[in-house]
């Protein structure tokens, strides 16, 4: 098994309330595979998860990247800066 | 310059980091808190942002504007926090040697900030806090 750290951004923070939370994957897991995780642990935000960009290593990843024990996942929601 | 900060941006002092006597022309685009977004009236906005990430991706910007026009100081400013109307949000100042490159590298640094760094903004009016719709970034990896 894997070792995520999942970070938490805007209404995806606000609703679980929570802005990093470790979450345990499959040794072969890829991002997409984390997000199906994260749905089942908190309720009530799929429909956040099905729009969100995902980050590794502060960088913007597709959601068939595999990941690695210790990586710190962004669930990045759509950006609205400037 | 790049930064991310809880604190008013002060314009003087963004502009003071882009002096540079070589250069003819320098362009500050503020953006700033409106008071209201289609039909509704807003009151505050706040800003969120996912600081490692978003710093990073500004240096990218300020890499990239740089190999694209002839950019000798660059000031890139994202403010976080909740912020009342009129207050300065983002602050771009940019010198070059002339100033319609100057204009074109500011556009591009403001519009890359809008389509890559990671902050999010939510607005409040009479009927309650709202996130406002946002970009999805593209992957470049």
């Amino acid at each position: 098994m894997m070792m995520i750290a999942v970070k938490l951004f805007g209404p995806l923070r606000e609703i679980t309330k929570q802005d990093q939370v470790e979450i345990e994957v499959k040794d072969g897991a890829k991002v997409e595979d984390l997000l199906t995780v994260v749905g089942k642990h908190f309720l009530g935000i799929s429909e956040h998860l099905q729009v969100v960009s995902c980050s590794v290593g502060n960088e913007y990843v597709a959601k068939d990247t595999p990941l690695q024990n210790g990586d710190v996942v962004g669930l990045l929601p759509p950006i609205s800066g400037g | 310059m790049i930064e991310l900060t809880n604190n008013p941006i002060d314009t003087d002092t963004v502009l003071r980091r882009v002096e540079d006597e070589s250069t003819g022309a320098v362009v500050l685009f503020l953006g700033r808190v409106r008071d209201h977004s289609e039909a509704q009236k807003i009151s505050a906005m706040e800003y969120e942002a996912y600081t490692e990430m978003a710093i990073r991706k500004l240096e990218v910007i300020e890499k990239e504007t740089k190999s694209k026009w002839p950019v000798t100081q660059m000031a890139l400013v994202h403010r976080v926090g909740k912020l009342g109307l009129g207050e300065v949000s983002v602050a771009i100042a940019i010198a070059c040697p002339h100033r319609r490159e100057a204009f074109e590298a500011c556009r591009f640094a403001i519009d890359t900030i809008k389509q890559t760094v990671p902050i999010w903004k939510k607005e409040y009016t009479a009927s309650g806090e709202t996130w406002v719709e946002g970009f999805t970034p593209k992957v470049t990896t």
